[in-house]
């Protein structure tokens, strides 16, 4: 991959008022919390669709009000008041990312009266209250591997699930702005597309981390969803919030439009349409793709244009967030959308209203995903604060299987969470999500990812890295390998199992040659340098130490060798607007965060489950 | 090139997976129709036990079989449903004994998880419809309408999710099934719905039974007058209909079938997994059941399906030892028994393991697999051809030609064996000790070699020599008369039979002459333009004893001549072609067929089918025994005739469907053969070789011998070592210890002699210990040959074995001495000799290990290297420096070792996600692999692709769908393999699978594989699968990722089955083809000589 990106470098404006409006929003972003979200939840029984986008973070619809708003709060800032019940006699709500009870309101994580979120019951077992699934017997390996060989139809076995749980190697600040959307090469192991707030979409090779690109000039706004075209290499599709849907080629990044839902330009959010989930359906080579007034378009690969009539397939004038089509049978396929709703869909019969199945959610879904191997259970996100699971497709779809509360209802500006399947289990339990209440890990508040096992809702490992204090909000597990990417803020992570690493490591007599070949390196690249932050001063040099801790230990391990680490390619960026969004939703630091919290007691340290 | 590969079944599957008994090829007669997987027998039940009718393969792996009656019809029709979700209903057709289909579709969801616990399919008892249970939450529905005829299927959601059994019950009004789950507590209760045709939905049934025994695993629905089911747990029996409840506790035990005894259900037989048969009484009054007993029989092989077939004879199918026909006795035997085994049918299912060896070193493989499960394990030695069991053997140069005489007509049991010299003959006869002493027969002449002798009616002997024929008499052995031939003319050949003598003397004459009481009458005589080169006058037509035919072979013009007799008039004359002469011509007839072989001076047959009354000619068929000059004998055994070719190399020639079967014997070459069969060696042949004359007693006539070492406890690995003519194995024996029935596992290495069979040795593994894998290996640097052992400590609280050793042991006097120990972190699942060091296969990573010398003068294992990234690298093959690694679901990958690095490195992989069961290496180049759906496949290097990322990816270039799980690929070949004939060629690989099959992949040259592929097309016509079940869709690679047609294998099965087919049918096929049907029969014979 070509390191042309300072080449390339420009800003692609496509409607005027993005520049300006982008950066207050951020501004924002860093000063002000939203409003609690029991208001919020109130506000959305009245008018769902207004309050839904602004959970949504839809920033072009939402740009005025913001601006306002945003007045509002700054000024507000430093009094007492409790975010949760407006009583100004204590405070409550969430302060950073830390949420402090309001004992006049029940528990922030499961909504539920009688405890507070400290708690919880949910906070401690994450499997509380989950009627797990039938248990499938399941064998030992060597007992598989011997017993398979007497009766040939042996349900398959438990293979040991590796947690990607350590650091292996980071891009840091590859993006501009946060990364909203990543997908895994089809072909190629180590290859990371990543896509961002401001629609530039990111090339990462994380074995050589400092093999990048990015591609600037494709959308001019969020992108919602990257997918590979089937079979011919390298050729992507693309979907943003600008209406578009582009079809890019991987390494030259040039790009043709092939839907463009705003073909006369920005005329008020009333009219603008932005595309959120978008899916490929290969064997009638047809791409899907919603939009946020309910509509689904139907776009052929085979000659790269509209087919069909747009169809509503959500409430009218309500956001489609996610589209996901069935593994197997890939003429059925899942929305999800801002009207609570989640649909199942078969392109055979496809008409208004004519939906197989309608899972009801009591607030937005934010993603719904078949299973990635069968397809026969579904699993949905649900900013109640809730993921539900559904075991069998064929079943009574009425209720869920099964409820696992989890955090991941969030009130700023961060790409909303969606807990995703890990497409190598075979037994298709493992789940990934990223965690938005903080907890404290070794002395610092961070937010883990969490491995949910969805047939049980047990915990399976938090992973954290102590350098990593930004909200990881983008987890995709490699289709092949044991591996996870994260996207968190603008930057990426790639995550492998600790035990691998250690185990090639030792050999109870290796011989010292083979020890030196087998040492894995961490590697950490640094896309902008570092600059960029400081430029901002003292309140946010935090951003270059953040990944100070993980720059160490590459030191020790690289021993300094190649440019993984010790050559800083400087690219610097032209605009100064850059440099306030340089900490788009990255966290104040630990200690920072800390300060904060003083008063609550040391309670707030949870037992979880050691893994 | 190995690329081209050509798949045929040496021994077809023999685990037995189902079995039914019903009125289905006959109103009146019970049929038994057994389940092998991928075939089906139907037997008839006569007064002398089971008659085979049928044996037919399927396409398709059966899932489930049931007979039922549609309405109004006085026989039972065939439900059998398959693995890949395709039904068939079956009924018989008198006329042409062949199944014709009546129903056929697919069941199959898009989208649905398959159940766990195996596909049910059920039909109701009142014929309305046949129920499905395919995957989880779904219950399908195939309606019957009262015509007997299928309707649209229809799913009805089941809430049960776990289901574990579901049946129909008796005496419904509305179909109602009975549903055995486990809920989300692991508690199992029983639920019963109504189904509603009309609403395609279930009504609420009858009766539920919450809370049953936590083993609860099988229903047993009761048919009326009771009604109800029964339940039958690990711990309790339960019968409940709704309002009688009885439930008695049983020994601990986990039942794995049954079969009812009585057709109103107050009896039925239960087998456990361990084998052990019970008998379950319902005592009742017609309307209530009061008590339910449970009793042992005793024991058999463990089943996995019972049928009771008649006046307390069982049908025991099984699939992990023998299956069995038992007799239920009233009386106890002395252990307390009530069975006898009647018969027993060899299983060979689940082949876990297998080697080729060749013990009798005479450039033969035979197969010795691992077979069986449980305390049904055994070793299997698998031969291909006819074994001698030597009797006696005696020293003789030069022997011409014998016969065995009986010394009257009245006799049963043949007394002399006349030997011919090159001069003179000698007369053996068996004396009171049972032993062959020389005798003399005054009216034999002694002093010349003996041309022919038989036994002829009014209780007389002939003998022909070269000058004279002469008339025996068998009481007195007097000569009784002479004929002689007209001087200098001397006789060439003779033959005769009990009546008739038929003699060729020089110039073309030949003589025809009639036997009566002392007299020799000259019946006919004529003279032919060619010298005869041999004769028969076997009776072949109605009279055993008279002729009316006699065949001629002849030399300068290379014919076979039929005559009629007794005028000699010339019938029928057939051109042989070539320049060989004919050897020997014998007319023979087997199933009721009456055939004309003749032999040529080459190792060539041809055989014809005879018309006896016309003596026509039809159906010529020329195959290749062997390369020197045949001679043909009958021979009976068993109650049936068979013909001995003798030859460099022996053949028997018998008769199965009709259809001509060769079967090697295994000797060298044999000159001379005569049936032997005396009192004290009944059956026996004396067969005459180089300098030699054996008397032994065959095996059965069959293509494949097999020979069973039985060892209570299960073999897992096996391999074989020359050095110490010795096998070894890995073995696990199962005990149950008292009172609990907890089953104890123990873990051994066993040595055992590889002629006797008999286990020499044993080296206990430690506890939770298991044997994994077992070499015969040697060192870099030092002489000996060692047995290396991989193990695995299975220990309960690991789901990965995390600690293995390595034990490496030198045979030193019949014992296994432990030389070398070393211990590592995983299960050892495969052990290589790689380059004079060790290569092991260790969970995640493949090591190398080497061989050193310590200060002290012992030895160790030491590490080398090693290669990681696998999930489980449960296969490894190499050659030279490559190694090809089967992996438990990433496929097949190729490392290459660097000696001047020490590193193993990948060099390639296949990108597929494929559960490996098997590889081997073809060649160079290819790779074969088998995955757990069934599937085969080759795999081969990209050396010369242009780009690294290319070279990197182990291009698929065969896909086949094999139909069965392989355990186990191996280099060799069952069948002697000839220098000069085009089959010894072909590289072969030996396959063992769980269903018992062991199979052959031949790597086929290109050209032949390409005409063989136009024939299999044109075979897919013509031969229709049983069902309605397509080929094409059978043998196409499927798993739940992809399905793709097969490409670059051949159906052996299929192309072989050319040589059934009737004449027209194989014109059908030929013509197009543009080959002569008989040069295509004998392409597809040189073929079926690969196995």
């Amino acid at each position: 991959m070509a390191m042309t990106r300072a080449a390339m470098r420009k800003r692609m404006v496509v409607v005027e008022r993005e520049d300006e409006s982008e950066e207050s929003s951020e501004e924002e972003e860093e000063a002000e919390f939203e409003d609690d979200d029991y208001e919020d939840e109130e506000k959305e029984e009245k008018e769902e669709v207004e309050e839904e986008e602004e959970e949504e973070e839809e920033e072009k619809v939402e740009e005025k009000r913001r601006k306002q708003k945003g007045r509002i709060t700054i000024s507000l800032k430093g009094k007492k008041f409790c975010k949760v019940c407006k009583a100004t006699d204590h405070q409550a709500g969430f302060v950073g990312y830390v949420y402090m009870d309001c004992p006049n309101k029940p528990c922030y994580l499961c909504k539920k009266p009688g405890h507070t979120t400290l708690t919880c019951p949910h906070r401690t077992a994450t499997e509380h209250g989950v009627v797990a699934a039938p248990r499938r017997r399941s064998l030992g390996l060597l007992d598989f591997v011997h017993e398979r060989q007497l009766r040939s139809n042996l349900p398959t076995v438990q293979l040991p699930q590796l947690i990607p749980n350590k650091v292996d190697s980071a891009i840091i600040r590859l993006h501009s702005r946060r990364v909203t959307d990543m997908e895994f090469h089809p072909t190629n192991d180590n290859i990371l597309i990543s896509g961002d707030k401001r629609g530039q979409i990111g090339i990462w090779d994380f074995e050589n981390v400092f093999n990048k690109t990015v591609h600037e000039d494709i959308h001019a706004a969020l992108v919602n969803s990257i997918k590979f075209h089937p079979w011919q290499e390298g050729m992507m599709y693309t979907a943003s919030s600008d209406g578009k849907v582009c079809f890019t080629d991987l390494e030259s990044g040039t790009s043709t439009d092939i839907l463009d839902l705003n073909p006369d330009g920005w005329a008020g959010p009333s009219s603008w349409r932005s595309i959120h989930g978008m899916n490929l359906n290969n064997r009638r080579e047809l791409a899907l793709a919603a939009d946020n007034f309910g509509y689904l378009y139907q776009l052929d690969t085979r000659a790269n244009k509209k087919v069909e009539k747009p169809m509503l397939v959500h409430k009218k004038g309500s956001k489609v967030v996610g589209l996901h089509c069935h593994p197997v049978d890939c003429d059925i396929f899942l929305t999800c959308g801002n009207d609570h709703k989640t649909r199942i869909w078969d392109m055979r019969m496809l008409a208004p209203d004519s939906c197989l199945a309608q899972l009801d959610h009591p607030r937005v879904v934010t993603s719904a995903y078949f299973s990635p191997i069968t397809g026969n259970k579904i699993m949905t996100t649900c900013l109640d604060n809730r993921i539900r699971v559904w075991d069998n497709i064929c079943a009574d779809l009425s209720e869920p299987s099964r409820e696992i509360v989890h955090s991941h209802n969030f009130n700023r500006y961060i790409t909303s969470f969606r807990a995703e399947w890990d497409p190598k289990d075979r037994s298709e339990c493992l789940a990934v999500i990223g965690r938005y209440i903080s907890d404290h890990f070794d002395g610092a508040l961070l937010h883990p990812i969490d491995f949910l096992d969805v047939s049980n809702g047990r915990l399976v490992e938090e992973v954290y890295d102590k350098s990593i204090t930004t909200i990881c909000t983008v987890n995709k597990l490699h289709p092949r390998l044991d591996c996870m990417a994260t996207g968190s803020s603008r930057s990426l992570f790639i995550w492998r199992p600790k035990d691998v690493v250690v185990d090639a490591l030792e050999d109870e007599d290796a011989t010292t040659e083979a020890k030196e070949v087998k040492k894995i390196t961490l590697q950490i690249y640094e896309a902008d340098g570092g600059k960029a932050g400081r430029a901002k001063g003292k309140s946010m040099d935090n951003d270059d130490d953040d990944f100070a801790f993980l720059k160490k230990k590459a030191m020790a391990k690289a021993n300094g060798a190649g440019p993984s680490c010790s050559k800083k390619e400087k690219t610097k960026r032209k605009s100064k607007s850059e440099d306030d969004d340089s900490s788009d939703d990255t966290e104040p630091s630990p200690e920072k965060g800390k300060a904060v919290v003083t008063p609550p007691s040391e309670g707030r340290q949870l037992r979880r489950r050691s893994k | 090139m190995s690329s081209w590969n050509y798949v045929v079944t040496a021994h077809k599957p023999t685990n037995v997976t189902h079995s039914c008994v019903g009125y289905f090829t006959n109103p009146q007669e019970l049929n038994l129709i057994i389940a092998k997987c991928t075939r089906i027998e139907i037997h008839l039940l006569t007064t002398s036990g089971l008659q085979p009718m049928l044996d037919v393969p399927i396409y398709g792996r059966i899932a489930t079989l049931e007979l039922f009656r549609p309405p109004g019809e006085s026989q039972d029709v065939l439900f059998i449903s398959f693995e890949r979700y395709k039904f068939c209903v079956l009924q018989w057709d008198a006329e042409t004994s062949s199944l014709i289909t009546r129903a056929m579709g697919d069941v199959s969801d898009r989208i649905g998880r398959p159940t766990d616990n195996g596909q049910i399919g059920i039909v109701d008892p009142d014929c309305r419809l046949i129920g499905l249970h395919l995957y989880d939450g779904l219950f399908k529905v195939i309606p019957i309408d009262n015509k007997g005829q299928l309707k649209e299927a229809f799913n009805i959601r089941l809430e049960e999710l776990q289901v574990l059994d579901i049946k129909f019950l008796y005496g419904c009004a509305k179909p109602t099934i009975a549903v055995l789950y486990q809920d989300n507590k692991d508690a199992r209760h029983v639920k019963t719905y109504e189904v509603q045709l009309k609403e395609k939905d279930f009504g609420e049934g009858p009766w539920l039974q919450n809370n049953l025994d936590n083993g609860a695993g099988l229903l047993i629905p009761v048919p009326l007058p009771l009604g109800g089911c029964i339940i039958i747990g690990e711990q309790t029996i339960v019968y409940y209909n709704g309002s009688v409840f009885k439930a008695i506790p049983i020994r601990p035990s986990i039942t794995k079938a049954y079969g009812r005894v009585d057709s109103d259900g107050s009896r039925y037989l239960l087998s456990d997994h361990i084998g052990m048969l019970y008998l379950l009484v319902i005592s009742h009054d017609n309307e209530r059941v009061s008590a339910l007993n449970v009793e042992l029989l005793g024991e058999t092989s463990a089943a996995s399906t019972l049928s009771y077939l008649d006046n307390g004879v069982v049908f025991v199918g099984s699939s992990y030892g023998d299956s069995q026909l038992i007799r239920l006795n009233q009386q106890q035997d002395a252990k307390g028994f009530y069975v006898d085994v009647l018969e027993s049918f060899v299983n060979l299912g689940p082949i876990v393991d297998l080697c080729v060896v060749d013990l009798e070193r005479q450039g033969q493989g035979q197969v010795v697999t691992c077979s069986g499960a449980f305390k049904d394990g055994s070793l299997r030695i698998v031969r291909n051809g006819i074994g001698i069991n030597e009797q006696a053997t005696a020293e003789l140069q030069g022997i011409k030609g014998m016969w065995s005489l009986r010394a009257s007509s009245s006799d049963v049991f043949d007394t002399f064996l006349v030997v011919s010299f090159i001069s003179e003959t000698r007369i053996l006869a068996m004396n009171a000790d049972d032993e062959l002493e020389e005798i003399e027969i005054d009216g034999f002449d002694s002093e010349a070699q003996t041309l022919f002798c038989h036994n002829a009616v009014h209780d007389q002997l002939v003998q022909v020599t070269a000058d004279s024929l002469r008339l025996i008499d068998a009481k007195t052995r007097r000569q009784l008369t002479e004929w002689r031939a007209p001087a200098p003319i001397s006789i060439n050949v003779a033959t005769a039979n009990a009546s008739q003598v038929l003699l060729a003397t020089g110039g073309g004459n030949l003589v025809y002459i009639e036997i009566g009481q002392g007299t020799l009458v000259e019946a006919a005589h004529t003279k032919l333009e060619h010298e005869i080169s041999c004769l028969d006058i076997n009776p072949v037509g109605d009279n055993p004893e008279h002729s009316n035919l006699v065949a001629v072979g002849m030399w300068t013009d290379i014919s076979v001549r039929i005559f009629s007799l007794p005028s000699l008039t010339l019938i029928t004359k057939e051109m042989l072609g070539g320049e060989i002469i004919p050897r020997s011509v014998l007319f023979c007839s087997f199933d009721g067929i009456a055939y004309l072989l003749c032999a040529l001076g080459d190792g060539h047959l041809f055989n014809f089918m005879l018309n006896p009354s016309t003596g026509e000619l039809s159906d010529r068929k020329k195959i290749s025994l062997g390369t020197q000059p045949i001679a043909l004998r009958t021979f009976r055994s068993k109650n049936a005739t068979h013909v001995f070719a003798a030859s460099d190399r022996p053949t028997v020639i018998y008769s199965s469907n009709k259809k001509l079967l060769y079967s090697n014997v295994n000797l060298k070459e044999v000159n001379h053969m005569c049936p032997f069969n005396s009192a004290s060696f009944p059956d026996s042949l004396a067969i005459g070789k180089d300098g030699e004359l054996t008397i032994g007693t065959i095996d059965d006539i069959q293509k494949l011998h097999i020979r069973t070492i039985p060892l209570g406890e299960h073999p897992r690995r096996i391999t074989h070592q020359e050095q110490s003519r010795s096998f070894a194995i890995c073995s696990a024996k199962y005990s149950s210890t008292g009172s609990n029935g907890e089953d104890m596992e123990s873990h051994f290495i066993r040595l055992i002699e590889d002629q006797t069979f008999e286990i020499t040795a044993g080296f206990p593994l430690d506890p939770y210990e298991n044997g994994c894998s077992i070499i015969s290996c040697s060192f870099t640097d030092d002489t000996n040959v060692y047995y290396c052992v991989g193990t695995a400590y299975a220990l309960p609280e690991e789901s990965e074995p995390s600690k293995g050793r390595i034990l490496v042991f030198l045979v030193e006097e019949g014992k296994l001495q432990l030389v070398a120990e070393k211990e590592v972190k995983g299960a050892v699942y495969n052990l290589n000799a790689f380059n004079g060091k060790l290569l092991a296969g260790i969970n995640q990573k493949i090591a190398l290990y080497k061989w050193t010398l310590r200060d002290d003068g012992t030895r160790e294992l030491q590490y080398e290297s090693s290669h990681h990234g696998h999930i489980l690298a449960l296969y490894v093959q190499s050659r030279g420096d490559f190694i090809v690694v089967g992996d438990l679901m990433k496929s097949i990958s190729l490392l290459i070792y660097k000696p001047e690095e020490g590193a193993i490195e990948e060099r390639a992989r296949d990108y597929n996600a494929n559960w490996m069961t098997a590889i081997e290496i073809l060649d160079d180049d290819t790779y074969l692999g088998a995955e757990n759906s069934f599937n085969l496949f080759t795999v081969r290097k990209n050396n010369d692709a242009a780009t690294d990322e290319e070279r990197g990816r182990l291009e698929v270039v065969g896909e086949y769908h094999l139909g069965e799980f392989v355990n186990r690929f191996r280099h060799g070949s069952l069948v002697m393999r000839l220098p000069d004939s085009e089959a010894s060629q072909i590289p072969t690989v030996i396959f063992g699978t769980v269903n018992g099959v062991i199979g052959v992949i031949a790597s086929l040259p290109q050209e032949q594989y390409l005409f063989l592929q136009k024939l299999q097309q044109a075979l897919v016509k013509v031969i229709k699968g049983v069902g309605g079940l397509s080929h094409e869709q059978w043998r196409s690679f499927n798993n739940e990722r992809k399905t793709v047609d097969a490409r670059n294998f051949l159906d052996g099965d299929l192309i072989e089955s050319f040589l059934d087919l009737s004449r027209n049918k194989m014109e059908e096929i030929a013509t197009p083809l543009d080959i002569s049907v008989e040069e295509l029969c004998k392409r597809v014979e040189e073929l079926t000589r690969l196995h």
